[in-house]
């Protein structure tokens, strides 16, 4: 198989996934993203890197519970397996 | 009320997102657009929404996203199939082809003549900072921009704005052709006198000498050109030549020639203003007789200096009326400047001119590409197995639709190679036909990028239609056998037809309309005599021998009379105002042209009198007499014209006061197309540089030449003998018409040709595809007649339904056109009458080689298979 690269992006993202824990959903990780590094990142940007990182192996997503001021639906968390984060 | 997001952004995100991820990402986005709400305003919400709806656009959320996959033996089967197809109808390829090729030629041609245009004058290297300083007076009558300054003006520039402009140069407002000397031969060029900095303002590229040599008033700068015709190998610098006047110059300087396309391209040499006026810059305010060009500076901008030098006349002028402010125009509006009466910039002619041919460009190119369309879905029968076979086998659509859009490709590509092979030809048949020096940029890799890019939307406009068409069929159906276009794609068909004969019509129509306009201003009476006539240009030298050289001439026999003037018969230069009744203090609003003729001048030129007198040469030479045309009555109001006086404010002739002695009937001489301009004719001897010959009736012009020739080596052997026919150049004064008349001309039968090409192409077609229906009617008894009609009323029908829409359109254009002419045809129905019945009768010989030739057939032909 070919060997499983990470860039610097998507190491980040990991990082703030593994921060977030269960908040750990596109826009929040956005956010977040924003307060830590003082770069605004666009959410679709983070959420086509979460997909590749979740068809990478890192990441595996369930749809969480409904929050309360949330009016739209259900949201997708995006837990870390660590086990699968190399350093 | 909470706000919410932008609802078209959301339905937007619905419209491409997949479905299983919309749920999730629209409340992210919600999310972000509310937390953006607590700190912005709601427009701002609503913008960075719309971005991140965008930033969604990325290939692992959009429905159905399939990553292009390229298969190189996918494409070389398509080229393949496509050479094979286009080699097995070849008559069907050749039309397709040439039509494509021909609309290709007429657009390239026209987009080279659009960028040689549009190019006008880039070639200096300051461009952009070089300017010409205009003038704009203003009256209670309107605003009337002028670019003849007063010498004044450029001192004061000089003097006073030099923290606006670098360099400052006038010229003199009417350049004329000066003639050269040099070792016995003599040179009849285009040459500008000009103050000493022109050079650096043009930024000249000097292959020899500097740009400073104009500061000493004996010194000449000469064009490469020029240059290598006067002195051929030899060094030019430090040559001597010399000027009619006797004035010797001394070459120090050789420029790189200017191209054809800039104002001053004309130039091929230039002199210093110093050595005609005695001083280099002359501190004059009465005189408007130049040009003023400058080069600003750096850090200015154009509206800053054009401000600044706005009053800059106000002093200088001892009326406080009548203003007139000076303003700046930058090089690159040169070539299309035109003004309306109120002094505001317009669309120039030219300007329209080349919009109107861009518009006729992409027409022509339209039409050859309906043509394809045209011709290929026509051909849906003989395609249709082919695409059911494609998709039985398991192409998709987009596969079809590559494959037809790859032929496409090849049709366009074989059409603009023979199109530039024919450009490549035809290039100075047409730079000879429109006066222009257009090159082909073959070294140039931007040249061949357009030329694929050109191609490529050729063949994605062409091919877009019937690859969408032929490969929406269903497989089953097509490998039945049993296709039936829609009645949507044959209505859209016959639009596409309708389209192309619309545009032919109103070509045919406009085509027409030019001409007879040309003709009517070519038979209106001029008011003299061209033919027979012969001009010359004259010289002081001339003018010492003048009465000898009149009665040498006049004693050939073969010359008839012999005139002269101050200005040429064909243009009415001399303008001239201030002119009043006696005793009456307001002046006649309008201007004269005013002109100084010697006493033979209307034996000469054969004007018409109509009342009083011609000049004599006992009573009027030098006299306060002079003769008027009839619109200079007609202007002035005058009853009985003959022996009325007039003052005027400045003197003319010696005179300011002067009596009419005769009238004339109106003269053309200058725009044909214009209301003539009112004539004030004045008797002199002096300073007359140009030569009126006029030939005795029944000799021929070649002897009678000769008789002149003698005679001027005899009598001025040093003038040079070169002539003109006068109604030669009372021709030129058509040139603009004709050119485009010529074009028209062209275009409409070029339009046409590519129309009739396509008919020809679809009228085959529809021949073959009824040809048994044709067979049984024949067998049942009908006649010959019956099936042309029968095969032929529908494209009739057709040509009539674009006569309908070409009609109003036609009509509206040219009336449109003709509005700029004052003097001008009518629109004569018959004009539309033509446009339409030519064009039926084109079509219908068109279309009639196939149906008679299919209604000629023995039906056992094409009964007897099955």
């Amino acid at each position: 198989m070919k060997e499983t690269k990470l860039g610097d992006f998507e190491e980040t993202l990991l990082l703030i996934v593994g921060i977030l824990d269960k908040e750990a959903y596109a826009y929040k990780i956005a956010e977040e993203f924003k307060d830590q590094l003082e770069r605004s990142v666009s959410i679709g940007a983070v959420h086509s890197t979460l997909n590749r990182l979740g068809v990478k192996g890192f990441l595996t997503s369930k749809m969480g519970k409904q929050i309360a001021e949330r009016v739209a639906g259900e949201n997708a968390f995006m837990k870390s397996p660590r086990k699968d984060i190399k350093s | 009320m909470e706000s919410r997001p932008p609802s078209l952004a959301e339905r937007f995100l619905c419209f491409f997102l997949k479905q299983e991820l919309l749920e999730e990402v629209l409340g992210d986005l919600e999310e972000d657009y509310n937390a953006t709400l607590r700190e912005h305003s709601e427009r701002r919400a609503a913008i960075l929404y719309w971005l991140q709806v965008f930033n969604y656009l990325r290939p692992f959320a959009i429905k159905n996203f399939q990553s292009p996959e390229i298969y190189p033996a996918m494409f070389s089967h398509n080229v393949k199939i496509s050479y094979r197809t286009i080699l097995k109808n070849k008559t069907f390829s050749l039309i397709n082809i040439g039509g494509l090729a021909l609309g290709m030629t007429v657009f390239i041609f026209i987009a080279l003549w659009i960028y040689d245009e549009y190019s006008f004058n880039k070639n200096h290297e300051h461009y952009d900072r070089i300017v010409q300083v205009m003038r704009r007076d203003i009256s209670p009558d309107g605003v009337r921009i002028n670019s003849s300054l007063t010498g004044g003006i450029a001192v004061e520039l000089v003097e006073n704005y030099s923290n606006y402009f670098e360099y400052v140069a006038t010229t003199f407002f009417r350049p004329s052709p000066g003639l050269l000397f040099y070792e016995g031969e003599h040179y009849r060029e285009m040459g500008y006198y000009f103050q000493e900095d022109i050079p650096h303002i043009l930024s000249l590229n000097m292959i020899q000498g500097t740009r400073n040599a104009l500061e000493n008033p004996s010194n000449i700068l000469l064009s490469e050109h020029l240059a290598k015709k006067i002195f051929k190998e030899e060094n030019p610098m430090g040559k001597t030549v010399s000027l009619i006047s006797g004035t010797d110059l001394i070459v120090q300087g050789i420029y790189e020639d200017l191209p054809e396309n800039s104002t001053f391209g004309e130039v091929e040499f230039i002199g210093s203003m110093a050595l005609i006026y005695n001083e280099n810059r002359p501190y004059v305010w009465n005189n408007y007789n130049m040009k003023g060009y400058a080069k600003l500076k750096d850090n200015v901008s154009l509206s800053d200096a054009s401000l600044a030098i706005k009053d800059l006349m106000k002093p200088y002028r001892d009326v406080e009326d009548n203003p007139r402010e000076l303003f700046l125009i930058p090089m690159k509006d040169w070539h299309f400047y035109a003004t309306n009466q109120f002094g505001e910039q317009v669309t120039s002619k030219r300007l329209q001119f080349i919009r109107m041919y861009g518009l006729i460009g992409i027409f022509i190119l339209l039409i050859a590409c309906i043509n394809f369309m045209n011709l290929n879905t026509s051909r849906f029968q003989n395609r249709g197995k082919e695409v059911g076979v494609r998709k039985a086998v398991g192409s998709s659509r987009p596969e079809v639709m590559t494959q037809f859009f790859t032929e496409s490709f090849l049709y366009a590509f074989g059409a603009l190679v023979i199109s530039l092979v024919l450009v490549f030809l035809l290039l100075p048949t047409f730079n000879n036909f429109a006066a222009k020096e257009l090159a082909f940029e073959w070294g140039n890799p931007l040249f061949w990028i357009l030329n694929v890019g050109f191609c490529l939307l050729v063949a994605l406009i062409a091919g877009s239609y019937p690859a969408v068409f032929l490969s929406s069929f269903k497989p089953v159906k097509a490998l039945k056998g049993n296709l039936r276009q829609g009645k949507a794609n044959k209505r859209f068909r016959e639009v596409l037809v309708v389209f192309q004969f619309a545009i032919s019509i109103i070509l045919i129509i406009g085509t027409i309309t030019v001409y007879e306009q040309i003709q009517f201003a070519k038979e209106r009476p001029m008011g003299y005599q061209t033919e027979g006539l012969v001009t010359m240009t004259g010289s002081s030298l001339v003018s010492q021998n003048f009465k000898v050289l009149r009665s040498e001439l006049k004693n050939t026999g073969s010359i008839k009379e012999i005139a002269t003037s101050n200005y040429p018969l064909t243009n009415t230069l001399g303008n001239n105002g201030g002119f009043r009744l006696p005793g009456s203090s307001t002046e006649f609003p309008i201007s004269f042209n005013t002109i100084y003729v010697n006493p033979e001048y209307g034996e000469a030129t054969q004007w018409e009198l109509i009342a009083g007198r011609n000049f004599s040469r006992d009573l009027d030479n030098g006299s306060s007499n002079i003769i008027v045309s009839e619109s200079a009555v007609e202007a002035m109001g005058l009853e009985n014209p003959v022996g009325q006086q007039l003052d005027a404010k400045w003197e003319f002739n010696g005179h300011s006061s002067f009596t009419i002695v005769g009238v004339v009937r109106d003269m053309i001489k200058g725009s044909p197309f214009d209301e003539p301009v009112p004539l004030m004719l004045f008797a002199s001897e002096r300073g007359m540089y140009h030569m009126f010959i006029r030939t005795s009736p029944g000799v021929p012009i070649e002897e009678a030449l000769s008789d002149i020739e003698d005679t001027f080596n005899k009598v001025v052997p040093e003038h040079p003998f070169e002539y003109a026919f006068a109604d030669n150049q009372y021709l030129t004064k058509f040139k603009a018409e004709e050119q485009i008349g010529g074009l028209a001309t062209l275009f409409s039968a070029l339009a046409i040709l590519i129309s009739c090409l396509g008919l020809f192409g679809l009228s085959a077609f529809m021949v073959t595809q009824r040809i048994k229906e044709i067979g049984i009617r024949k067998v049942l008894g009908a006649s010959i007649a019956n099936l042309w009609l029968l095969l032929s009323k529908d494209f009739g029908q057709l040509v009539i339904i674009a006569c309908f829409i070409a009609l109003p359109v036609g009509f509206y254009v040219m009336n449109s056109w003709l509005q700029g002419y004052v003097f001008r045809i009518p629109m004569y129905w018959w004009i539309f009458a033509i446009g339409a019945v030519s064009c039926l009768v084109v079509t219908m010989l068109t279309v009639s080689y196939h149906s008679i030739r299919a209604s000629l057939a023995n039906p056992v032909e094409s009964l007897k298979s099955e």
